[in-house]
Formats: C-alpha cells, sequence, structure tokens
C-alpha cells in the first residue's frame, strides 16, 4: 500500500477510459485484453475473476502508464481546434491463494487498485451541450477504482469467480446566501457553504473458466458497468432571490459488458486467444444525466492475440481489436467525436526468475489506437431551436453546419510482478496457460531453486 | 523513503503557490441573432466592458488603483468583418455572412495573471417559410415558384417593409427570404 500511496503522488497527467483498466497488467494490455479465457496474471480481477483461481503463487503486479492524446476537429473552410493530453495512472494488483488443505488452496482472493494520476475524483462540466469532445477519451472517465474478486478452482478444469468494482463519487451539497452587512462590496456579502461527502458505487463481476484439456480454454464473464452521479442541493439565497437548483452530474460511465473468450495453446511455447465482447452502450447517460440525442448503440468488439515464449524466459505478444463505434452520426445538437477504432497492442515480459532466480516478471507493453475518420453534417431539423424564448428557429450549435476530426491516441506501460512463495495449485490440470506449461516442462529446476530461498 | 516523497510533493506544491485570483469575463451580444442570409447587413456589438477584474456574481466599477483588463476576442464559425473595435478592445462590432453560427469567445487577463474565457453564438434565423409549387399551397401570401416557397402578398420598397428574415427584392417589389437573395456587399 505504502507503494500505491507514493506512485499516487507523482506528477498529474490524466487516464482516458482506454487506458489501464482495473487490475489490468502490461501482459493483458499487450494482448489487446483478449484474455477472458487466458489466465496467468492478475489482470483476471478486473476481466474474468475466475481467472485468478489460476494463479498457484502469491502475485503482486504493480502497473504504470502513460499516453498521449491528440484530437482535432474543423468546420469547412476553418482552420482545425486541436487539443492534446498526456493520460497516465498506476495500478497495484494483489492475488493470494488461499493457505492450508488442498481444498482450501483452491480458493483465491484478489484486490486491485487503480489510480488516475490527474486527481483521485474528477467531475469535468461542460459549459455547453454542443462542444465537440471525444467521449470514450475524456477527464470524465477518469475514475479511482478498488476490485475485489474471489476465484475458486473447481475438478475438471472449471474456474468460477466473482467480483466487485468500487467506485468513489462526489456528494457535494452547496448552501450561497448573501447577508449585506457582512462587508462594504456586495462580494463581501455573498457565503458560501460547501459540504462534501464521498460515496461509493459498486458494480458486480462473474466469471467462469473451463478448460478441459491443457491446449484448450473457455471463458464467459459478466462485467456490470459503473455509473456514478456527483450530486447535491444547491440553495441560493440573496435577498428576495431565492433559488434551488441541484447539482446533478453523471460524472463516470462505463457500459454493462458480456465478454466470451477462447484460449488456444498448440505448443507450451505458443499461445493465441480471443474475445468478443458485447457493451450496453445504448445505456450512456450524458453529463447531465440525459440520454444522448442521438441515443448510442451497443456494440460488438472482436479481440484477438498471440503469444510466443522464447527459451522459456522471453515472450513477445502481439494483439488486435476492433471496436465499432457506440456513437451515431451527430446530427443534432451534440458534437460526440468518435469512429469505429482498431486497436494494435505488441509487448513483451522477461522472466527473470528464470534467469537470475529473481520471482519478478517484467512486462512492458504498447498500444495505439487507429481511429477511422470521423465527420457529420447538422440536420436543421433535428436541431431544434436553441432558444426558444427568440422567435424563429435559432441555430447555434457550435458543429454546424458540419465537422471533421481525427485522434490519435497511443500509450505505453510497464508492470512488474512479483510471484512470493512456492506453488500451492492443488491441481496442475489446470495450470494451462502457456507459462505455466512451460514452467511444467522444465521438471521444476527453477522453482525448486526459488523454493529453497523462500522456505525456511 | 515515503516521508521523503511526501516532504518534497509538499514543498513542490509551496513553491508553486495558488493560482491568480481569476476575473470575469462578460460577454454582451446585441443582436444575439442574424437572420440566415444576412450577408453582413447587420452589425453586431460585441461587448465586454461588463467583464470584472475580480471573479463576482455582479458588474462592477473597476478600481483605478488596479492594472486594467487585457481583453482578446476570437471569432470562430463565420466568416466576419469587423466594423468597430479591435480584437483587443473591450467591445467590437462585426458583421457576418449569416451562413452558420458566429461563435465569439472572450479572453479577460487582469493584472495578476488570472484568466477567465466566455464562449458566446450568435446564432442564425431561418426565415420560416412554407415550400410551395402554387399559390394553393400556402396558407398565407402566395407562391414565389422561382424559389419554390410561399412569400407575403405585398408590394415592397425595402427591407423595412418585409417580415423578419425576409428582404425586399428590389427589381420585383417582393419579400423573399434572404437567403434567396443574391448576397450583398458588406456594409461600409
Amino acid at each position: 500500500m505504502a507503494i500505491a500511496l507514493v506512485l499516487g503522488l507523482l506528477p498529474s497527467v490524466a487516464r482516458a477510459d482506454s487506458g489501464a483498466q482495473d487490475g489490468e497488467s502490461a501482459r493483458a494490455a499487450a494482448l489487446a485484453d483478449a484474455v477472458t479465457a487466458r489466465a496467468g496474471d492478475t489482470s483476471a480481477i478486473g476481466i474474468n475473476p475466475a481467472g485468478i483461481a489460476d494463479l498457484d503463487r502469491t502475485t503482486v503486479t504493480l502497473l504504470g502508464h502513460a499516453a498521449y492524446m491528440h484530437l482535432g476537429w474543423a468546420r469547412p473552410g476553418e482552420a482545425a481546434t486541436t487539443s492534446d493530453r498526456a493520460i497516465g495512472g498506476y495500478g497495484i494488483s494483489l492475488v493470494v491463494p488461499l493457505p492450508g488443505p488442498d481444498w482450501l488452496r483452491r480458493v483465491h482472493l484478489g484486490a486491485a487498485v487503480h489510480v488516475p494520476s490527474s486527481g483521485i475524483i474528477t467531475v469535468e462540466a461542460p459549459t455547453r451541450d454542443d462542444i465537440p469532445e471525444a467521449p470514450l477519451y475524456g477527464t470524465r472517465l477518469e475514475r479511482t477504482a478498488a476490485t475485489f474478486a474471489l476465484g475458486v478452482s473447481l475438478p475438471a478444469g472449471i474456474d468460477v469467480g466473482i467480483g466487485v468494482t468500487v467506485a468513489p463519487t462526489l456528494i457535494a451539497p452547496t448552501a450561497v446566501s448573501y447577508d449585506a452587512s457582512r462587508g462594504e462590496t456586495v462580494d463581501d456579502g455573498v457565503i458560501v457553504r460547501l459540504d462534501r461527502d464521498v460515496q461509493f458505487g459498486a458494480a458486480m463481476l462473474v466469471g467462469l473458466r473451463y478448460a478441459p484439456v491443457r491446449e484448450f480454454a473457455v471463458g464467459v464473464a459478466y462485467r456490470q458497468g459503473v455509473t456514478l452521479r456527483a450530486a447535491g442541493p444547491v440553495n441560493l439565497r440573496a435577498g428576495s432571490v431565492l433559488a434551488n437548483d441541484p447539482l446533478d452530474f453523471t460524472d463516470v460511465f462505463s457500459p454493462d459488458q458480456v465478454a466470451v473468450g477462447l484460449a488456444f495453446t498448440p505448443t507450451p511455447e505458443l499461445s493465441f486467444s480471443t474475445d468478443l465482447t458485447w457493451s450496453n452502450w445504448g445505456g450512456y447517460r450524458t453529463i447531465h444525466n440525459e440520454v444522448p440525442n442521438p441515443r448510442f448503440h451497443d456494440t460488438v468488439s472482436l479481440r484477438a492475440s498471440v503469444e510466443y515464449v522464447i527459451d522459456r524466459w522471453a515472450a513477445l505478444r502481439l494483439g488486435y481489436a476492433w471496436e465499432p463505434t457506440p456513437v451515431a452520426p451527430q446530427i443534432a445538437v451534440s458534437s460526440y467525436l468518435d469512429a469505429d477504432r482498431h486497436v494494435l497492442t505488441g509487448g513483451f515480459g522477461i522472466d527473470l526468475e528464470r534467469l537470475v532466480h529473481a520471482p519478478v516478471h517484467v512486462d512492458l507493453y504498447v498500444r495505439g489506437h487507429v481511429v477511422d475518420s470521423i465527420g457529420f453534417t447538422k440536420d436543421r431539423g433535428a436541431l431544434g431551436d436553441a432558444r426558444p424564448s427568440v422567435p424563429g428557429q435559432q441555430i447555434e450549435a457550435l458543429g454546424f453546419p458540419s465537422v471533421s476530426a481525427g485522434i490519435v491516441y497511443v500509450q505505453a506501460g510497464l508492470s512488474l510482478t512479483l510471484s512470493l512463495g512456492a506453488h500451492t495449485d492443488p491441481d496442475s490440470a489446470s495450470a494451462s496457460d502457456v507459462e505455466s506449461d512451460v514452467e511444467s516442462d522444465v521438471e521444476s529446476d527453477v522453482e525448486s531453486d526459488v523454493e529453497s530461498e523462500v522456505t525456511p | 523513503m515515503l516521508g521523503r516523497v511526501v516532504l518534497v510533493s509538499l514543498l513542490l506544491l509551496a513553491c508553486g503557490g495558488p493560482p491568480p485570483d481569476p476575473p470575469s469575463a462578460v460577454v454582451a451580444l446585441s443582436p444575439a441573432t442574424l437572420c440566415e442570409g444576412d450577408a453582413h447587413h447587420t452589425e453586431v456589438l460585441l461587448d465586454g466592458s461588463n467583464s470584472s477584474v475580480h471573479l463576482t456574481l455582479v458588474p462592477v466599477a473597476p478600481d483605478p488603483d488596479e492594472a486594467p483588463l487585457r481583453f482578446a476576442w476570437t471569432l470562430s464559425g463565420a466568416a466576419a468583418v469587423i466594423t468597430a473595435g479591435t480584437l483587443t478592445s473591450d467591445a467590437l462590432a462585426v458583421t457576418s455572412p449569416g451562413d452558420r453560427p458566429l461563435h465569439v469567445a472572450l479572453t479577460v487577463t487582469n493584472g495578476a495573471g488570472g484568466t477567465a474565457t466566455t464562449l458566446r453564438t450568435v446564432s442564425i434565423t431561418p426565415a420560416v417559410r412554407e415550400r410551395c409549387t402554387a399559390d394553393s399551397d400556402c396558407t398565407s401570401g402566395v407562391c414565389a415558384v422561382e424559389v419554390a416557397s410561399c412569400i407575403p402578398n405585398h408590394s415592397c420598397d425595402d427591407d423595412g417593409d418585409c417580415e423578419a428574415c425576409f428582404a425586399c427584392d428590389v427589381p420585383t417589389s417582393r419579400c423573399l427570404p434572404r437567403t434567396d437573395l443574391a448576397p450583398r456587399a458588406p456594409a461600409p
């Protein structure tokens, strides 16, 4: 925990939704997160909690990631409006197999914390609803979250898991009043009282992983979305003016997801995996807790990855994901900038346990988003009347008459994974990931060394 | 180690100091909308003179002992011709073709270095017109077949004789939607 706290004090950059997920490791990121059926590291805590049952040693993963995002948009005949952001965050994950008899060692506990480096809670409310913005990258999706998971390894290669993600939200009752006797100027008479409470929202994770044979595994996971609201009453009293205009911002939204994954390991060195993920983006709410017009739609994304282990101590990883955009053509007032994206990932890992008998994995990854060109033209009929109090239809949308835009997003990250203690897996047949396969092929020379070091 | 990191962080925060007090940026638009197809006919006053050196709920008179506000206007979304003032004065007047909304951003900076930005929009108002192919299609007026829209059933000598967002087509003495008229030269 001390390490996590120190990381949280490092200089600020922001985190996008497409940054690290809760509990994500550099290995999982390099595999495009196509790991619903592919166990083997602590990223299972947030992706498929059943996978943590496959870790047979106490495992701690520290992750740091940083990214750069460039957004540019323009109306016809105008120079582009651009914005550049640095994005980052830190995470720590822990999986512990329970000690004791065999049946108890089948139970694993996991916990992961992710902290965006820009702040514990960020609420960023736009001054206008029609400002062109990228909803899948904005600061609105930054959040601090902790995930707790329980995984159980059952006979016949079946793992099951459940988890819960907890994230804080802000309740801020605000009172503004006016007392003319307080000072000489009008401003001196203004009294503002803020009373901030932190509340927590929770979302559920459920997962299943079935590995009937060493070469093949299938996984299914349900990840409940997280929707958090920053809210609170605002009472304004100034002389005869009395107003009650409550704050109510839906400051965090992530969709419900159901993922189905397959993992195939034809040889101990080579493995493949793929995920198909349905995401309930149709439930998207704007920051003002409204259904966007036009409404977002659900998506089905595809992920695939390959991992190749070299000489038992190094692993090369490649991944690809196709993520269709949930954003409908922006013909009305809002101008959400998004398009179908191709996610390209790559990375490598080094097992220092093999090289220098230190129980540490070092994993690096890079991830880039290739976002299709973005463009839309407003429909006058869908724009409505921006100011009904003024005669005639008032058109003032910032995206009128049309917008073209582009997004560049690149990210890199590093994770350190410490495996502590001796292997405790009571059912070695269930250890079907590549790394476990390789380890079993080595006939535990290295494991014996490690055990002799950690065992009194 | 942890204590050292915390101490360094606190020192960095202390050296940075709090941000300067922000001013208030207030923009008044007059008029706040242009008829679509205005073709630089109407002068729009952009007035930032009610901005304040300090963040405030109400406009206050400037303090003579404080540095004056600096103004920086940005015009986007539509072409604009400045007919009075400059992009750094507290107020200016502009005209626009009226084909798109004109977005006006004012950034004010006070003597302490604090800044505030306000974004307003001069909207466009399309003429309210009915589409038609014959007089019988119009609930009022007559059908101007060449522009396929209903127009008032009276003659005009100038724009003042026409309804909002219609303009007088002098050669034919008819009130037509501004967007159906040939573009006019910007007002001098």
